[in-house]
């Protein structure tokens, strides 16, 4: 179904299950994704998307399975991950400014206590500039509108330096001319070989802005290069088929307080 | 003689234990109690300070005296029980977080009155003053109180130092946080432990029962001045110290005046003010914005009338008495006389005799209003797809809220058009 890839992928997920209350939101997710590609994951609401990408950072525990990122356990190359979570995620009215949030994005570079250096603040203003918000660095972030917000996150995704970015819905909630500036942005970094994954709700744009989808709905439809898979067969099965008898078991091994394994639940290395 | 010499001279060493006492334990509560504030752990800090009096009671009765230490190690092991177990009964029941602090508070409280009074009908001497705990004694501090709490305060801000980027980022994004592989939970454990440090402390002055307010408050109170955390820490901390300073001088003048609930006091009226008074967050602020958008609209409205009935007449210079703007648009006659004068003071209307006339400049601002009004309503119909008689509310709020950016994209993107859905003309400036 998916076809080989050659060279070690980016991200390696095998038979990833992750549970909510024991009821089992993603079943048995295999999935291999290549190096330098912007890769888009598409479903309809509650297949698992976010699921999908914060169980493959590890900020989630997992039923089954495990994700190998360049061929290593995550924790090892944490420092070369990046995550832009979804915009309405955090309290904006948060006391920090523009240049503060962006200034997050070094401290998995600096590490526990270390302060930040003025080397960090060059770079964070750098990634300002390339977002187009370097105006708004003092800023405060409760004043933002919702395409600054966005461009904020990515700034500080981008500070982190880092090779595979993890974006939740990117687009949700902002204007054309954001949306445009980010997609060009972020086939600039691919074209420069890092790996961008990509939460993404309009499926009109997919051909455009894609190389690679994940089509998902609760389990893996589909994943590969977008045009020979973005096909009518496999959208009509992500979007069109919600598979009852399986929310129907998962419902059930929650109301019966039922492990999602025998035994113990361990991830397999 | 002079007591507020005498006082702030701190030649009388307890003054001198009782106020760097007070101010030691409420700027450090204060610091660590930003950090709550910040991680919306409020309610916790209220639990914990509940909690912590059942261990005081147990450090009492198993090493049988009042030293600090003692009973600061048995509070400090109550006070993280009482967060495991509001942790476990979220985590594995289907009780909601404010429920189960709710319970947990009220259960360890119970359990510490329980002892107390037991305690106290032991008729063991050495426990008198154990029931300052319920209210603190901030008065009766002593020297060896001051090296304890001295002592924990270094190591709260101490920490504080330290992780303070760690503390900001997780109070902001803790999935974040995560992401970049922070040990989340360690660091989550060290605030705790030094909300239940600060706590513990915390209560020798103002008791179990007011502790909530001395954390809490300062932060609450800071964050109307500053949009930045490091202020915020400095500004709570000042106003916790002052409080402390306050409440000790108070208790000083009039001894019948208990400190920590003084203390208290003190701090929620400096929160009150900052409510009241803050630049652009306190409510004052916000109502004079409310009164300036107000008189705004007021000004915008009588010259769009009067542009209006100029553009009936094909004069816009005509004088008109007050009848005649009333006739057009209904205003409360002495609302509509104050506006005038208001528009001729700030050079939009002329008064001859008794009646109005506009200016040049009143006459274009009158313009201004009445073609974004027709623009706005043009394009809620072709744009946005509204019925016309739908749209002549909305515009009437828009009129007066539009930027001139915003009115040149909006001509712009309408193709500059001369008719609006009513078929009124829309206007422009004459070209110069």
């Amino acid at each position: 179904m998916q076809p080989e890839i050659t060279t070690t992928p980016a991200l390696e997920v095998h038979d990833l299950t992750v549970a909510f209350d024991r009821k089992p939101v993603l079943w048995n997710i295999d999935l291999k994704l290549p190096a330098g590609k912007l890769i888009g994951i598409i479903g309809p609401n509650g297949a698992g998307k976010s699921t999908l990408i914060k169980a493959t950072m590890g900020l989630l525990p997992l039923s089954s399975g495990y994700v190998r990122l360049y061929d290593q356990p995550i924790d090892n190359v944490r420092n070369r991950i990046s995550y832009v979570p979804q915009r309405e995620s955090v309290d904006w009215d948060f006391p920090a400014s523009v240049m503060d949030v962006v200034l997050m994005g070094r401290y998995g570079k600096l590490g526990l206590f270390r302060r930040v250096r003025q080397a960090d603040r060059d770079v964070a203003l750098d990634c300002l500039r390339k977002v187009g918000m370097e105006a708004y660095a003092n800023r405060q972030i409760s004043q933002l509108s919702g395409g600054q917000q966005q461009r904020t996150f990515l700034a500080r995704a981008l500070a982190q330096q880092a090779d595979i970015y993890f974006m939740d819905e990117p687009f949700a909630g902002v204007d054309a001319a954001t949306e445009k500036a980010i997609i060009g942005l972020l086939q600039a970094m691919t074209e420069a070989q890092k790996t961008v994954i990509v939460v993404h709700h309009d499926l009109q744009s997919v051909t455009h802005y894609f190389d690679w989808v994940i089509m998902l709905n609760t389990r893996l439809v589909a994943c590969g290069p977008t045009e020979t898979t973005f096909t009518q067969q496999n959208l009509q099965e992500t979007y069109g088929g919600k598979l009852t008898l399986l929310s129907d078991v998962g419902d059930l091994i929650r109301r019966e307080n039922f492990p999602n394994r025998e035994g113990v639940s361990k991830p397999v290395l | 003689m002079n007591t507020l010499t005498d006082f702030f001279s701190f030649s009388d060493p307890n003054i001198r234990f009782v106020v760097i006492g007070a101010m030691l334990l409420t700027a450090s509560s204060a610091i660590v109690g930003t950090f709550t504030f910040l991680h919306k752990k409020s309610l916790v800090g209220d639990a914990i300070a509940h909690a912590v009096l059942p261990g005081i009671c147990l450090g009492f009765i198993l090493s049988g005296t009042k030293n600090p230490a003692y009973l600061i190690i048995g509070a400090f092991i109550t006070g993280w029980l009482s967060l495991a177990a509001v942790e476990f009964i979220t985590r594995r029941t289907r009780i909601k977080e404010d429920t189960a602090i709710g319970l947990v508070l009220s259960v360890f409280f119970g359990i510490g009155i329980v002892m107390l009074t037991v305690i106290q009908k032991s008729g063991n001497a050495a426990q008198s003053g154990l029931d300052h705990f319920l209210f603190g004694k901030a008065a009766a501090l002593v020297g060896e109180d001051l090296m304890v709490f001295g002592t924990v305060a270094v190591i709260l801000l101490f920490c504080v130092f330290l992780l303070f980027k760690e503390f900001s980022l997780l109070a902001f994004d803790k999935a974040y946080a995560q992401s970049i592989g922070l040990p989340v939970r360690r660091i989550e454990l060290v605030l705790t432990s030094l909300i239940v440090l600060a706590v513990v402390i915390g209560i020798q002055a103002v008791g179990v029962v007011l502790m909530a307010a001395i954390l809490i408050t300062p932060a609450a109170a800071a964050r109307f001045w500053t949009h930045r955390i490091s202020v915020m820490v400095l500004l709570a901390s000042l106003f916790g110290a002052f409080s402390g300073l306050a409440g000790a001088y108070i208790s000083y003048i009039a001894p019948a005046m208990p400190t920590g609930p003084w203390i208290v006091i003190v701090i929620s009226t400096i929160a009150f003010i900052s409510f009241f008074l803050a630049p652009r967050r306190g409510v004052i602020s916000r109502m004079i914005r409310q009164r300036a958008i107000r008189r705004t609209i007021n000004n915008e409205n009588v010259l769009k009338t009067l542009y209006q009935l100029g553009e009936e007449s094909k004069n816009f210079f005509l004088p008109r008495t007050e009848a005649d703007i009333i006739h057009k648009r209904s205003y409360p006659s002495p609302l509509l006389t104050a506006v005038l004068h208001r528009l001729r003071r700030q050079g939009y209307v002329e008064r001859i005799g008794t009646t109005w006339q506009l200016t040049e400049e009143g006459m274009s601002r009158g313009q201004r209003v009445v073609r974004i009004h027709r623009l706005w309503e043009l394009y809620l119909t072709t744009h946005v797809n509204i019925a016309p008689d739908h749209v002549h509310d909305d515009a009437d709020t828009i009129e007066h809220l539009l930027t001139p950016e915003l009115e040149t994209e909006l001509e712009r993107l309408l193709n500059y058009p001369t008719v609006d859905p009513h078929q009124a003309e829309i206007p422009y400036k004459k070209p110069v």
